[in-house]
């Protein structure tokens, strides 16, 4: 069943689609993204997106990255990181795992949906890219071991608990077009998602995002206590995505070098051993 | 040595026992040259003695075989290699490693001998068969003759006191051959291995052979004196028919023994026969020309520009060592076949045609091809089946059982083709071919495997189809066979035609080429028996009616 | 000057053997393209400067075209059976696209093709064919019959029959060639899987006939001989090499399936080990055998082994580097690193190239072109 999280489809992610705050997410509006952390000693951390979106799109928007295999390709989702979150570490990490082929059955990321109104999860029968959720739906992404079925190994908290109970978003915003996520105060000083005040949606939830300007460096700030309840929550603010750069392009050039000189041996010693036959 | 005690076998659903109650001993240092027609109870014969009968066959075996006091019932063939040696027809069948010297240790390591004594005894081997120069040859880049002698020395390394040989060069062409037989007869004289041989080319065995032991179709064993047993067999060289026919008493075995007694024969025979050694069937009328035709494989030049042009009627033997292009000329005349340069023309009712432009099934209505192995095409589960598609096939229907029973007549219709003898196969084969009424019919050696008999029934067919206009092209490395059907003979040599002209004139010219009847006679002009009875008949009616077991003459 | 050991010879080919499944095993705990890279450059350098004249030494360039396609189709498929395309990646092109309902979410053709998609297709390739190389150089640089003569004593037919079946492949294909030309004379108007019968049976018969011919020649050349073995000591073995067996598969199957309790799988493998062991030792005693010029195990032979062992070890445990430069990732684009403990451990093995002796000069250079087929071209 692990194809359910594997995406065999390119869907173009809807023009509109963008992270937001927790607060804009409600009942009928915007969908919220759970990824449990547990598995790593990391908490469960919950984000807001807005909709139409892909599974996919909800996962790499707001600090959020995944990575695939370099079997299947970016839609098989193999590892999951969090700009917030040690210092957007991808889990489960290279050691781990190193994501070059499908990882097994018992330990991989799951993914699980619950929509409007209803109080269980279903595990998807779709990969990220090609599941369009619906708005006030929940989606969770859980690491571990679940059986072919998907009736095992699910979350364990309910869709209810990890839902914003706002029955109209806050602050009144309805979601932008294009969002700065680093900069909310710019437009939503009340409702800026940065500050650490625990936001009145769910009563143990509490906010979670790096300092303002310093995307991925240091995010210590909120470090997870392992002991945090069966039900709560960080909510994962949205921030701008870490840059990455392309890496020095030395290495490439040495190994080709080093590949160069081992052909000049090669033929050498070719060349020596049909002059000494 | 060996010793068979009234010994029956009768394989499961056969009627009749293929062997019957032989009791027969054969002492050690012998050469044992086993004769009797393809069919006949010689293989088991030979399979008996190191138990592969009925251990490794099935069947039914009453009665004791010992070999060096062992009892076959007793010990499977692997318990007795230590002591018989077994080389087949097909060398590369029983090959286990890849190269020669590993394939001549191979039975010594089974038989778990010291590797010191291993060296020893292959470097002995090599040299005895000399193959010194190939020891680290791989098996099967060797030539058919190089690999039927790893063969034997593969079985010699194991210093058997008896080497059984089944056609040890049915496979090979006239070259390779001879190396083998020359290395057999070494073996029997500088190491009194015990051999029993069974052999086609008795010609060249027979001088040494100390007895020969005939296999009768009934099942019954004969054994006896070379030269007394071969004034009566069935089976028997040119050279023993020449003898019954000039009534020579005792038969000479060999070509030196009986050109000596010919001198007076020769003065008898008149200078030019009475009648040629084939009647010739050639017309006037072209049934095809090739002018030009190169094969290439790779780097390999097969046939070389070679220039062909056959008459309706005319049959031509196409003769010359293995490699030298002659199945690949045949294939490219066909059209089939590869073809890089030069042209082939069939004339027809709509001109001349490229047979390798049309379309397979037009292509065989112009040229039909025996390949050499015929069996190739043969895929269906009864006799039937394959002559009914046959005559689907064919642009004029329901001809094939008449042209197979115009060939072989008894075949049965509900017969498995693969369990047919190798000549009812030809047989098949052949009338499969010719329900296309081809023009032209190519045959690769069709002779290979066929006793006497089959390759009388062979030449009467060709004779018929000649007879009726069909131009023939045999490849064939008899020639004994070549004598009887060929007008013409085209000698190919490393991809070249060398030589191209009258049968009378070719197989004359150079001994390699040459049958034994003309090597006795020379310099007369005689190629078969038949002539040289008919030309003693015509001189003196009286003592020609001894030539009546010529099987190897035309009828 | 170095010893005797250095004399040209055929080096062992189990060392051969070790050395590229090392390098094999190596390969496939990466798909950093650079040490893949590394790895194709010393499979070359090995097999040019130690490869024989046999027939098998000629094969690696097969192995070579093998690899190609397969890289070529790990990246035709990608393409045309898109994985998907992130916003971030970088569009090569974009193929007509076919695509499936919704709700079935079924495979898709075409579609976007990023830069990522085929780069991250070819590494994949890569790794599968460099694979393959590593299995190709083994049967280039040690001939795989002789491997098979070091198998212990009890499992002596189950080597036979691979070398059998080994030499029966090629035939097979010249049989096939020979009776598909063969059916153009018997006009084969039939087409596709009509015209299979007319091919595979004469083609079988063939197989058949030979392999009838073949186990006959071998049991009268001593094949099989039971030495001094009783039936019981026959049947001790047997159940023992059975047990074993089972012993092992329980055991394997315990150590992979984590729900299984770590001691049943460990201790399923001993007794499995254990009663393998004693089948192979009183099976080796029943055969009788010997070996004709066996070859040795001197210090070149460890030295190959070694040198290959220790890169897939490297690779393998990833410790002293950064275990992410071994997969290095795509998305987003960047260039992968070469971590210096693995590359150099990959380079050490080149040391084959010299440590092994030179193989011996065989004859067949100098007669191998002038050689006349056994039977007439077809």
């Amino acid at each position: 069943m692990l194809a359910a999280t594997f995406a065999a489809v390119a869907v173009a992610a809807p023009a509109q689609a963008g992270p937001l705050p927790i607060s804009q997410c409600t009942t009928t509006s915007g969908v919220i993204l759970v990824v449990d952390f547990g598995h790593f000693g990391g908490p469960r951390l919950r984000a807001c997106g807005s909709t139409p979106t892909t599974g996919y799109q909800l996962l790499n928007q707001g600090g959020w990255k995944t990575e695939g295999t370099g079997h299947d390709g970016p839609a098989f989702i193999c590892r999951i990181g969090y700009s917030g979150h040690q210092s957007g570490k991808k889990f489960p990490t290279p050691q781990q795992d190193p994501c070059a082929r499908t990882p097994p059955a018992t330990a991989y990321w799951s993914y699980w949906h619950a929509d409007p109104g209803r109080n269980s999860w279903s595990y998807s029968q779709l990969g990220a890219m090609s599941y369009k959720p619906k708005p006030g739906s929940v989606d969770a992404w859980v690491f571990g071991a679940t059986d072919t079925g998907g009736t095992s190994g699910g979350p364990r908290f309910s869709p209810d608990s990890v839902r914003a109970r706002n029955t109209t978003p806050g602050g009144g915003s309805s979601p932008r077009p294009s969002p700065k996520p680093s900069k909310p105060a710019a437009t939503k000083p009340g409702a800026a998602p940065t500050t650490a005040a625990a936001r009145p949606g769910t009563s143990t939830s509490a906010s979670l995002a790096p300092p303002p300007s310093a995307p991925p460096s240091s995010s210590v700030s909120a470090e997870p206590t392992p002991t945090a309840s069966e039900s709560s929550f960080l909510d994962a603010a949205p921030v701008e995505a870490a840059r990455t750069d392309t890496g020095s392009s030395a290495p490439a050039l040495v190994t080709v070098g080093l590949v160069l000189l081992i052909g000049a041996a090669g033929a050498v010693v070719a060349k020596r051993r049909r002059a000494g036959g | 040595m060996i010793q068979f005690d009234r010994v029956s076998v009768t394989y499961p659903d056969a009627a009749r026992p293929v062997l019957r109650e032989v009791t027969l001993t054969i002492d050690e240092g012998e050469l044992c040259l086993v004769v009797g027609h393809t069919g006949t109870g010689k293989s088991t014969l030979l399979g008996a003695i190191n138990g592969l009968v009925p251990h490794f066959t099935g069947g039914r075996l009453t009665g004791r075989v010992t070999v060096g006091g062992r009892d076959t019932a007793t010990h499977p063939p692997r318990e007795l290699a230590d002591v018989v040696g077994v080389v087949g027809q097909d060398p590369t069948a029983g090959f286990v490693t890849d190269t020669v010297e590993e394939e001549l240790a191979y039975g010594m390591e089974q038989l778990a001998l010291p590797p010191a004594v291993m060296r020893t005894r292959v470097e002995q081997a090599l040299d005895l068969l000399g193959l010194a120069d190939l020891r680290h040859r791989g098996l099967y880049e060797l030539s058919g003759g190089q690999q039927q002698r790893v063969a034997i020395a593969a079985a010699l390394t194991a210093h058997p006191r008896v080497l059984v040989l089944d056609e040890p060069t049915s496979a090979l062409d006239p070259q390779g051959a001879e190396d083998v037989l020359a290395a057999i007869t070494r073996l029997v004289h500088d190491l009194g291995v015990t051999v029993v041989l069974a052999e086609h080319r008795l010609e060249r065995v027979i001088p040494y052979a100390d007895r020969i032991v005939h296999v009768g179709a009934d099942g019954a064993v004969t054994a006896g004196d070379p030269a007394a047993m071969l004034a009566t067999a069935t089976v028997a060289p040119p050279v023993v028919q020449l003898a019954r026919a000039a009534g020579w008493t005792p038969v000479p075995l060999s070509v030196r023994d009986a050109r000596r007694r010919a001198a007076d024969l020769r003065h008898r025979l008149p200078a030019t026969p009475t009648q040629p050694h084939r009647t010739a069937t050639t017309r006037q009328a072209t049934a095809l020309t090739a002018a030009g035709v190169s094969v290439r494989h790779g780097q390999v030049v097969a046939v070389r520009e070679a220039d062909l042009r056959l008459a309706a009627g005319e049959v031509v033997a196409l003769m010359g060592r293995n490699g030298s292009g002659k199945s690949s000329l045949l294939w490219a005349l066909q059209g089939a076949g590869l073809r890089t340069t030069g042209r082939v023309e069939v004339p027809t009712a709509a001109g001349p045609a490229d047979p390798a432009r049309m379309k397979p099934a037009t292509a065989r209505t112009l040229v039909g091809l025996v390949p050499q192995t015929a069996t190739d095409l043969l895929y269906l589960d009864t006799v039937d089946a394959e002559l009914a598609q046959a005559d689907r096939d064919a642009t004029v229907g329901g001809r094939a059982r008449a042209l197979l029973d115009e060939i072989t007549p008894g075949i049965g219709g509900t017969a498995h083709p693969r369990d047919l003898s190798a000549g009812q196969q030809l047989a098949l084969v052949l009338a499969i071919q010719l329900s296309a009424a081809p023009a032209v019919l190519l045959l690769d050696e069709p002779t290979r495997g066929l006793d006497y008999q089959a390759k009388a029934a062979l030449a009467a067919a060709l004779d018929r189809l000649s007879a009726q206009g069909t131009a023939i092209v045999v490849a064939t490395h008899d020639v004994e066979f070549a004598a009887t059907v060929a007008d013409r003979v085209v000698v190919m040599g490393d991809g070249d035609v060398v030589a191209d002209g009258p049968a009378q004139v070719v197989l004359t010219a150079s001994p390699g080429f040459a049958p034994q009847v003309a090597k006795i006679l020379a310099p007369l002009p005689y190629l078969t028996v038949a002539q040289v009875s008919a030309a003693l008949a015509a001189a003196d009616p009286a003592p020609a009616a001894s030539h009546a077991y010529g099987g190897g003459g035309r009828p | 000057m170095l010893s005797g050991a250095r004399l040209p010879r055929s080096l062992h080919p189990v060392a051969w053997w070790l050395w590229a499944i090392a390098l094999a095993t190596a390969a496939s705990r990466t798909s950093n393209p650079l040490l893949l890279a590394l790895i194709f450059a010393v499979l070359g350098l090995v097999v040019t400067a130690r490869r024989g004249d046999a027939p098998w030494a000629r094969a690696f360039r097969y192995y070579l075209y093998l690899a190609l396609v397969v890289v070529g189709i790990r990246v035709l498929f990608r393409i045309v059976f898109g994985t998907g395309v992130t916003a971030d990646d970088h569009v090569l092109l974009t193929l007509p696209q076919l695509s499936t309902p919704d709700w079935y979410a079924g495979i898709q053709l075409g579609g976007a093709v990023s830069v990522e998609a085929v780069l991250s297709a070819a590494v994949d390739g890569m790794r599968l064919a460099c694979l393959l190389c590593c299995i190709g150089a083994a049967n280039t640089l040690a001939n795989p019959k002789r491997a098979l003569r070091v198998l212990p004593g009890a499992l002596y037919e189950l080597g036979v029959a691979v070398t059998v079946a080994l030499s029966v492949a090629p035939q097979l294909v010249e049989s096939v060639q020979r009776v598909a030309k063969a059916r153009r004379l018997r006009a084969g108007r039939a087409r596709g899987i009509r015209a299979l019968p007319a091919i595979a049976i004469p083609v079988l018969h063939d197989a058949l006939d030979r392999s009838l011919r073949l186990a006959a020649a071998m049991d009268s050349r001593g094949y099989g001989r039971t030495g001094t073995a009783t039936p019981g000591s026959r049947r001790i073995t047997g159940v023992l090499m059975l047990s074993g067996m089972a012993g092992l598969c329980v055991g394997v199957y315990g150590l992979l399936d984590p729900t299984v309790p770590r001691p049943l799988g460990l201790g399923g493998l001993a007794a499995g080990t254990l009663a393998c062991a004693a089948g192979l030792v009183l099976g080796g005693r029943r055969v009788s055998r010997t070996r004709y010029r066996p070859d040795p195990w001197r210090w070149p032979e460890w030295a190959v082994a070694a040198g290959g062992t220790l890169a897939a070890v490297v690779l393998a445990a990833g410790t002293g580097y950064d275990p992410a430069a071994l997969n290095p990732s795509l998305h987003p684009l960047q260039w992968p690193t070469l971590p210096l403990l693995p590359a150099a451990a990959i380079l050490l093995a080149a040391v084959a190239a010299f440590a092994a002796p030179p193989p011996p000069a065989g004859p067949a250079r100098i007669t191998a072109p002038a050689r006349e087929p056994a039977v007439d071209p077809v």
